[in-house]
């Protein structure tokens, strides 16, 4: 039988899956991308490259928006040949830490509910809510930031900053604990959770499978530390990495990463230097091309920026981890309940925005 | 013919339409869902309903006004639907669930009678009689809805509601030759010097969580998984009809916490309450234990995700089944010690 | 016959015991925390400074050098005629408050500003012509909260 799952649907987002089962069992899923094309690649290249931050935060505007930018910037920034001040760059992984938190939490609430959780949905979207707060006294918004701009960042730390960033990561990490308790030990959670989805070591580096996903294979693959970009060097954090490549796994190293992302914040306010935080970029970037990559929350975001000496870019390609993600869909989906379906769906976090661009 | 006196036709018109006729579901159905709602909404750290109803921001009357707006809504049946039995199938839900409170005993009366509206020395098999009869109404509005997620929705509810009544069977066994009757008043007035929760602990943990599976609430609402079937069985019912539906549900809850409470917990008794009757003091007993009950089974919403239907059919045959078999067994073989303690027989 | 893909049986996962009865009390324990959400209408959230809501203009200011106009990547801004002045008009269902505009503007005509309360009911009312553009925000009247950490017991509230 035929099953067209979605795009509406309480659970798949603007995606729709295609599904052949039999009774109650899946035997082969379909994604159909597509809803939410906006050509943001083909609109980058009509507008400056001011102009295109807004837009190209929105390839995955709700989730992590200041991990999408930073690339395009660092492109930018590489094409121009400019160096962002010391303090723009500390402000920066400020913010794209604590959108990573967001995101995660984010990922934890969505995970919960594809197993009907609704408990554990609330808590981490109130506690998202913490973050979102501390973001919108360092930019002025609360999910689309367009923090980051060429140069640096827009906006100093306020004054207060530093103590409740601090007093908030505090409570944050306590939090953990609770999440732990009660989902992630939770007996009925890691039935549903445990054994599903499994993605071997082998099978997701050959599908080309980036971020926490890879990492709960048991990959160590993290640009953050492979490639520092922005000022990731100097910080003391490790990459966790899981055991068995199933949801289970995906759904715990997003708890570690939190837990990672809270001591980056910690030790990034507390040494933050003095000094300027934004610098003059020029309207005209020259000839020229560059190929950056960042690790946004989803994972590894590649950017390809093609620069023809005027004020707008002449191609600009994104390499989204969701779009590299999706292929695992399809690939995990093959003869399982179809009680697994949101399950695996959600623990790959894959968003429809950032697939269709 | 039977002659009824003045009285007693009093006492019967109080019973149907009262308590625990139609107006007790209806009125446990609406506390319930407010209670359900605001309870679960602290667990989530919200607040939940709000601005309907008296007392300060309460949202007591808030189910109702659900329901006023549920019935205000045009019934919508699909073009490719069996109209007949999609049409019948929410009544028939809603009659049956109602059904069984008839049966239950809820006080002794003053007289040597029991407080019920019908009695009868079998009441127990008519309980489960009318159990069995639900699955067959969901596979039927499943299958005449004529919409996939239904059809998958109706057949997990058939598997599941069919795995689930063995146990409670079963382990209904084991009390029925404690209690030796078939007759729920004598179920009760056999627990008078102890409660069975003591003699028969693992038959009550195999009866709460079958009778949870059996109600389909969270973990077990797997027939209207929210995220992979839509909402099961009744995705197409709009309505009155959805109405219908959402209110069956609570009537069977109902039913189902007045039987553990008298199975278990003792029925009324306990010690009397000065200045009251002892009827009304029984009725007061046995509504404060189906309150207990009724917390337990909503708290499992807020506090467990959702089971697969093949590690809840896993469990059910082997686990619950042997758990109740065992049950019978102890039973039986420490009848000794244990007849002493089983008052009335 | 298929074979079942994943998932595990009902005994795996940890303590039978304990990791069903530890999750339950905490949850209940929870019911009786403080609440996280805000009775909206009766009390609104108090919006930092620096909050970028609706775009102000100070007509005073403008000198029509339409670099806010340039630079908007959605086309908001218009140059329109307004008592025989060049004036920038605003369609707020255009804007992203990006503040891209504020930041170009040379004379700080434009400014952002924490209003957030302005919908309108009709598409056109939504264009705002100059003089609607440069209104003064509306004071927020009733009691404003922000969230704030309270012990670990208590959790976190809006106050
Ligand atoms: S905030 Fe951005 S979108 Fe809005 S008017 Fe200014 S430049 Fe245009
Ligand atoms: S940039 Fe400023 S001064 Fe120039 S037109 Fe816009 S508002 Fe007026």
């Amino acid at each position: 039988m035929k099953l067209s799952m979605g795009p509406q649907h309480p659970i798949t987002g603007h995606f729709r899956f295609i599904l052949d089962v039999d009774g109650d069992l899946v035997i082969k899923l379909d994604p159909d991308v597509g809803y939410t094309h906006r050509g943001i690649e083909k609109l980058a290249e009509k507008r400056t490259y001011p102009q295109n931050l807004p837009v190209i935060e929105r390839t995955n505007s709700y989730c992590d928006s200041v991990g999408t930018m930073l690339g395009y910037l660092e492109a930018v920034e590489e094409v121009l040949g400019l160096e962002v001040p010391e303090r723009g760059k500390y402000l920066r992984v400020i913010a794209a830490e604590l959108n990573r938190i967001a995101s995660h939490l984010y990922f934890l609430s969505l995970g919960a509910v594809a197993t009907g959780f609704e408990t554990m949905l609330m808590w981490t979207i109130n506690d998202r809510e913490l973050v979102l707060d501390l973001m919108e006294r360092l930019s002025g918004q609360r999910i689309t930031y367009t923090y980051p701009i060429m140069g640096g960042v827009r906006f100093d730390m306020p004054d207060g900053f530093k103590e409740e960033a601090l007093k908030r990561l505090d409570y944050l990490g306590k939090r953990i604990e609770d999440y732990y308790t009660m989902a992630a030990k939770n007996h009925t959670f890691k039935m549903r959770m445990m054994k599903v989805g499994i993605l071997k070591p082998s099978d997701a580096i050959r599908l080309g499978i980036v971020g926490p996903n890879l990492r709960a294979s048991g990959v160590k693959a993290d640009v953050r530390k492979d490639e520092p970009y922005e000022v990731y060097d100097r910080f003391d954090f490790m990459i966790p990495t899981g055991k068995n490549g199933d949801s289970y796994d995906r759904v715990g190293m997003r708890l570690k990463e939190i837990e990672q992302s809270i001591s980056i914040v910690r030790q990034a306010v507390k040494d933050i230097p003095k000094g300027a935080f934004k610098k003059w970029a020029p309207y005209i970037v020259p000839k020229g091309e560059a190929y950056t990559r960042v690790e946004s929350a989803r994972g590894e975001f590649g950017y390809y920026l093609v620069g023809d000496g005027g004020i707008k870019p002449y191609r600009l390609k994104l390499s989204p981890p969701s779009f590299r993600n999706l292929i695992a869909l399809p690939h995990l989906c093959r003869n399982v309940p179809l009680g697994d379906v949101p399950i695996i769906f959600i623990t790959l976090d894959l968003i429809p925005m950032d697939v269709d661009r | 013919m039977i002659e009824l006196s003045f009285a007693e036709i009093v006492e019967l018109i109080l019973k149907v339409l009262i308590f625990p006729g139609v107006a007790f579901p209806l009125l446990f159905a609406v506390i319930v869902i407010w209670f359900e709602r605001k309870f679960l909404a602290r667990i989530m750290l919200r607040i939940g309903p709000l601005h309907v109803g008296p007392f300060n921001r309460t949202g007591l009357l808030q189910p109702i006004a659900d329901f006023i707006k549920l019935i205000q809504k045009e019934i919508i049946v699909p073009e490719n639907a069996y109209k007949f039995l999609y049409n019948l199938a929410p009544i028939l839900a809603a009659l049956v669930a109602s059904l069984s409170v008839a049966f239950i005993p809820y006080a002794p009366k003053p007289d040597g009678g029991y407080w019920v509206i019908f009695y009868t020395p079998l009441s127990l098999l008519v309980i489960l009689a009318i159990f069995t009869a639900r699955p067959f109404i969901m596979v039927g509005a499943g299958w005449a809805s004529n919409s996939k997620y239904c059809t998958i929705g109706a057949l997990r509810a058939a598997l599941q509601l069919l795995a689930y009544e063995v146990p409670i069977v079963l382990s209904l066994a084991s009390i029925v030759i404690m209690s030796r009757s078939f007759d729920l008043s004598r179920i009760i007035e056999s627990q008078s010097s102890i409660w069975f929760i003591v003699l028969q602990p693992i038959g009550f943990i195999v009866i709460l969580i079958s009778m949870m599976a059996e109600l389909s609430r969270r973990p077990f609402d797997i027939p209207v998984a929210e995220q992979e079937l839509v909402f099961g069985w009744p995705t197409e019912y709009t309505g009155t009809q959805f109405a219908l539906v959402m209110v069956s549900e609570y009537y069977d809850l109902c039913a189902v916490a007045s039987l553990i409470t008298l199975f278990f917990l003792g029925g009324w008794m306990g010690p009397a309450i000065p200045f009251i009757p002892p009827m009304l003091s029984g009725i007061i007993w046995f509504l404060l234990k189906m309150a207990i009950v009724t917390v337990v089974i909503i708290m499992g919403r807020g506090i467990y995700p959702r089971l697969r239907i093949d590690q809840l059919l896993d469990a059910g045959w082997t686990v619950l089944i042997p758990l109740a078999t065992i049950q019978i067994l102890i039973t039986l073989v420490t009848a000794q010690w244990w007849l002493p303690l089983v008052g009335g027989g | 016959m298929l074979q079942l893909n994943g998932g595990c049986h009902w005994w795996e996962g940890g303590s039978l015991v304990k990791d069903v009865i530890v999750p339950f009390f905490l949850g209940f324990y929870h019911a009786f925390k403080r609440t996280f959400t805000i009775k909206h209408p009766f009390v609104r959230l108090r919006w930092t400074d620096r909050y970028r809501g609706r775009v102000v203009l100070n007509i005073d200011r403008c000198v029509s050098c339409r670099s806010c106009v340039n630079i908007c990547p959605n086309k908001t801004l218009e140059m329109v005629v307004y008592k025989k002045r060049l004036l920038p008009q605003y369609d707020a269902g255009r804007c992203c408050f990006c503040n891209l505009c504020v930041e170009v503007c040379p004379t700080m005509a434009l400014s952002m500003s924490p209003e957030v309360e302005w919908d309108e009911y009709t598409r056109k009312g939504m264009i705002r012509p100059p003089d609607r553009f440069s209104e003064p925000i509306k004071p927020v009247a009733e009691k404003t909260v922000t969230v704030k950490i309270l012990d670990k017991r208590r959790g976190v509230a809006h106050r």
